[in-house]
């Protein structure tokens, strides 16, 4: 059979290692609200981490809706190569994490070695998202989900 | 621009191997070097790389190539994807740049002689790899539109079937693959041969073989050759063999061989050593064992390529072996044709004709047995043929495909199918024969009630019309007693229920075909004629061959399952026969719904959307019908979508009940395919994962268009939507 669940989990990993940002979407009161985040994917598949100020909107949206989405994929590589361009949708709830796990921050700055002092900064909180379903889109129309 | 996209090969040099490739490369340094050639020049990998850059044509091919793993496609699925390509070479036009550079190259060259267009790969003659005969060459090819039309359909090439299973198993990648193309005059070949400079099986030796006529017949060896062996440092033959029979190869399009009785020898002596001489010194130039193309006209000599002699064993994979046993031969298919014709179908018609006479309930148990085990032997026999002849046959369909195209390069790559269907499918004709009883049912109250119920018919003034109707389905089908009064009747219902009036719109074939034949050049026209007419046949018998098998099988059946009902009674020794036989059988059987394991969907992964080959157009939704066993087929209900491995023409009954077809197995020229057209319903082949991800009672939208399947389920979700 073509599609298997370890072969999906490591195009997942794949995509994860070789491109740098992805897209989050939050609720902000009924409307859908998007940005850029620097992240880090746990090598089980099921959470998601990124830094983020307490005063930033997708912060307060998250705190009222836990609720979010998450894009990555392959574009910066395949640009206009639109059958090569996999796209993966994740779909989880978000939580707040106090105290950040030394383990956490390391992995996190081997990623973004530039991002030191952000993720220290008192201001800025580490998001957890609990990854409840993936949805991998490939060959343009090709979509299977997947529980990690 | 011309520089860039043209080289004559006088203007070649060492450092444009990249952009010429090795073949031209090596012939400007022959024809450099003083020896004769036929003048030419080179069409850079440059000229390819514009082309495929204008109109987003690398993107249409990128899209088709990533339709579907390569390694999941089947060789027939490849052989579409490669038609797919071609076709949209053909249509697009080059960007204007490079048309007048070639114009210009062209015509200073050679005015208006014929040429011949040939590949010239980057990868082709290499020590290491065998790329010969993986790409087209065109001979006698005259004036500038037909040159540039050919020049794309070399470039197309780079997507033949060959050469996708060839780089599939080694580069694994097709994206950034290029062609040079060698544009060279025309030589009318009387005799032609090959020069070994160094005999394989004899190092101090080298070989030299000749035919009469042109080279084709020797190099894809139907033409055994003359053959002589030297010495290498003498150039003095050593020996010489001539074939038993002298063949020539007259036509290098049609394959045309005659043999030749006045038993005259191409090449006198002095000949031999003389072109002997004269590949050593090429060889010489390049510094390895080489191989060497020669041809001759009645007083003018020409080297016409020179390879490396490749090292490197030629191993081939499976699907390379289909491939090569597989290219479609116009002389090797009409012969398969006579033999289907005149020995084959009267043969299996013959067969099933002896197994209706015999009256399996009366005879005696060794009457039994020995009638078993012929028909097991006469369906053995004849499903040998089906693989060396049947099948093989069904390549006519693809040949004349490629032709149609190149001559008419149509908007689809699969509108030669038009001029192919036909009304003369033995399950087509049995289809409308039930779908007479649904018509009749809903007219009649009565007769719809007694078919709803599954009552008896015995007393009703349709009485005889449906026994008729059970007993061809009973010979026609291979599922034996799964065919009773009731299922039938359980098929009709859902047909009357699905029934539309046949509103099919039959395509004007006539007009398609004088379009077709008006197109063709006068000195095309047999050929095309011939094409169409061997396709013709072998599109009609794609589905009619596996009926006859299911005849021949059915009565197997049922000799089987009465020997089981006997098998108490049944000395040892008959139950041993009867045990070894069946066995026999069921290791035989070609009915493809035979117990098989069924994989299983992994948890927690679904199937959202899921894509195939789009086989027959038009768009539908309903719920899902998933065909595992035989007794599945008749659960069917009007509109559902038939989800199987693969339709068999003996399972064609249930389509016309059905909304539409999804096929595991892939390709346009499957029955599932060629039925879903016939009645206008759509089908998506090629769904690798479609039985493992739909279950029966899914929702389903599909687009045969497309080929885009996408699966609704009402399921717990954890997360709102």
């Amino acid at each position: 059979m073509a599609i298997n669940k370890k072969g999906l989990r490591s195009q997942i990993q794949a995509i994860a290692d070789t491109t740098h940002f992805a897209v989050l979407a939050t609720d902000n009161d009924g409307f859908p609200y998007t940005n850029i985040i620097g992240y880090l994917l746990d090598d089980d598949l099921k959470s998601l981490y990124f830094f983020t100020s307490r005063h930033t909107r997708k912060f307060r949206n998250i705190q009222k809706n836990p609720f979010v989405s998450v894009l990555i994929d392959n574009r910066e590589i395949y640009a206009d190569k639109t059958y090569l361009i996999t796209a993966i949708t994740m779909l989880g709830k978000a939580s707040i994490i106090d105290r950040v796990h030394k383990h956490i921050r390391q992995r996190y700055l081997s990623r973004y070695m530039e991002l030191g002092s952000f993720t220290e900064s008192s201001f800025n909180k580490l998001i957890k998202i609990d990854i409840s379903r993936y949805i991998v889109v490939s060959r343009f129309q090709e979509v299977i989900e997947m529980e990690p | 621009m011309m520089g860039v996209f043209c080289k004559k090969f006088s203007e070649i040099l060492g450092s444009d191997s990249k952009i010429c490739g090795p073949k031209a490369l090596k012939l400007a340094k022959i024809i450099q070097a003083g020896f004769p050639v036929p003048n030419g020049l080179c069409v850079t990998i440059e000229g390819y790389r514009a082309f495929v850059r204008s109109n987003g044509l690398d993107r249409k091919i990128i899209k088709e190539i990533q339709k579907k793993d390569i390694d999941a496609m089947r060789w027939e699925e490849i052989w579409d994807l490669s038609l797919a390509i071609k076709n949209f070479m053909i249509q697009t036009d080059i960007p204007k740049d490079l048309y007048d550079a070639i114009k210009e190259a062209v015509l200073a060259l050679f005015g208006d002689v014929p040429v011949a267009v040939r590949s010239s790969s980057p990868e082709e003659d290499s020590e290491k790899t065998s790329f010969a005969g993986i790409h087209d060459s065109f001979l006698n090819i005259r004036g500038i539109e037909e040159i540039i039309k050919h020049i794309k359909m070399v470039w197309g090439s780079l997507f033949s079937t060959a050469s996708i299973v060839y780089r599939k198993n080694r580069t694994g990648w097709l994206h950034d693959i290029s062609i040079a193309v060698i544009i060279q005059r025309m030589i009318k070949s009387d005799r032609s041969g090959v020069v070994f400079t160094v005999n394989p099986m004899d190092r101090a030796t080298g070989v030299i073989e000749s035919v009469w006529g042109y080279n084709q017949g020797l190099v894809d060896g139907t033409v055994e050759p003359f053959k002589w062996i030297l010495d290498r440092k003498t150039a003095e033959i050593d020996s010489s063999n001539r074939p038993k029979k002298i063949f020539m190869m007259k036509d290098p399009f049609s394959h045309e061989i005659i043999e030749l009785k006045d038993g005259r020898v191409p090449l006198e002596n002095g000949a031999v050593k003389e072109i002997f001489q004269d590949a050593l010194k090429i060889e010489g130039l390049f510094n390895q064992a080489t191989d060497i193309e020669w041809t001759m006209t009645e007083n003018e000599f020409f080297f016409l390529q020179a390879r490396p002699i490749t090292t490197g064993k030629d191993l081939l994979d499976g699907d390379q072996k289909k491939d090569r046993e597989l290219r479609p031969d116009l002389a090797k298919l009409s012969g398969i044709r006579k033999k289907i014709k005149n020995e084959i179908l009267p043969g299996m018609q013959e067969d099933i004709r002896y197994a209706k006479g015999i009256d399996i309930q009366k005879i005696t148990d060794d009457a039994l047995i020995h009638e078993a085990k012929k028909l097991l032997k006469n369906y053995l026999r004849w499903k040998q043929s089906y693989w060396d002849y049947l099948i093989p046959f069904a390549h006519a369909i693809r040949m004349f495909g490629d032709f149609y195209n190149s001559k008419m390069a149509p908007a689809s790559p699969h509108a030669y199918i038009g001029l192919l269907e036909t009304d003369d499918l033995i399950s087509v004709k049995r289809n409308a024969r039930l779908l007479r009883f649904a018509e009749l049912a809903q007219k009649d109250k009565d007769l719809y009630e007694i078919i709803q119920k599954h009552k008896s018919l015995k007393n009703s003034v349709y009485g005889k019309e449906f026994q008729d109707l059970m007993d061809e389905f009973k010979e026609d089908s291979s599922f034996g007693e799964a065919v009773t009064d009731a299922n039938i009747m359980k098929i009709i219902g859902q047909y009357a229920q699905n029934f539309k009036k046949n509103t099919k719109v039959l395509v004007d074939q006539d007009h398609l075909k004088e379009k077709f034949i008006g197109n063709l050049k006068e000195a095309e026209k047999k050929l095309g004629i011939g094409l169409l007419d061997l396709a013709k046949e072998a599109y009609n018998l794609r589905d009619n061959d596996n009926i006859l098998m299911g005849r021949l099988e059915s009565p197997l059946k049922a000799a089987f399952s009465e020997l089981q009902k006997r098998y108490q009674d049944l000395s040892v020794d008959q139950q041993k026969e009867y045990a070894s036989s069946y066995q026999n059988f069921l290791e035989n059987s070609m009915s493809m719904l035979q117990a098989k394991q069924r994989k299983k969907k992994p948890a927690s992964l679904f199937a959202r959307q899921l894509t195939g080959q789009p086989a027959s157009s038009g768009t539908a939704e309903g719920k899902a019908r998933v065909i595992h066993h035989q007794k599945d087929l008749f659960e069917i209900k009007a509109s559902e979508i038939i989800v199987c491995d693969a339709i068999e023409p003996n399972m064609t009954f249930v389509i016309p009940a059905a909304s539409a077809i999804i096929e595991r197995r892939g390709g346009m020229l499957i029955h599932g395919a060629i039925i879903a057209r016939e009645y206008k319903i759509p089908c998506i082949t090629g769904v690798e994962d479609a039985m493992v991800f739909i279950k029966t009672g899914d929702y389903l939208h599909i687009d045969g268009d497309l080929g885009i399947i996408t699966i609704e389920r009402t399921r717990k979700v954890s997360h709102p939507s």
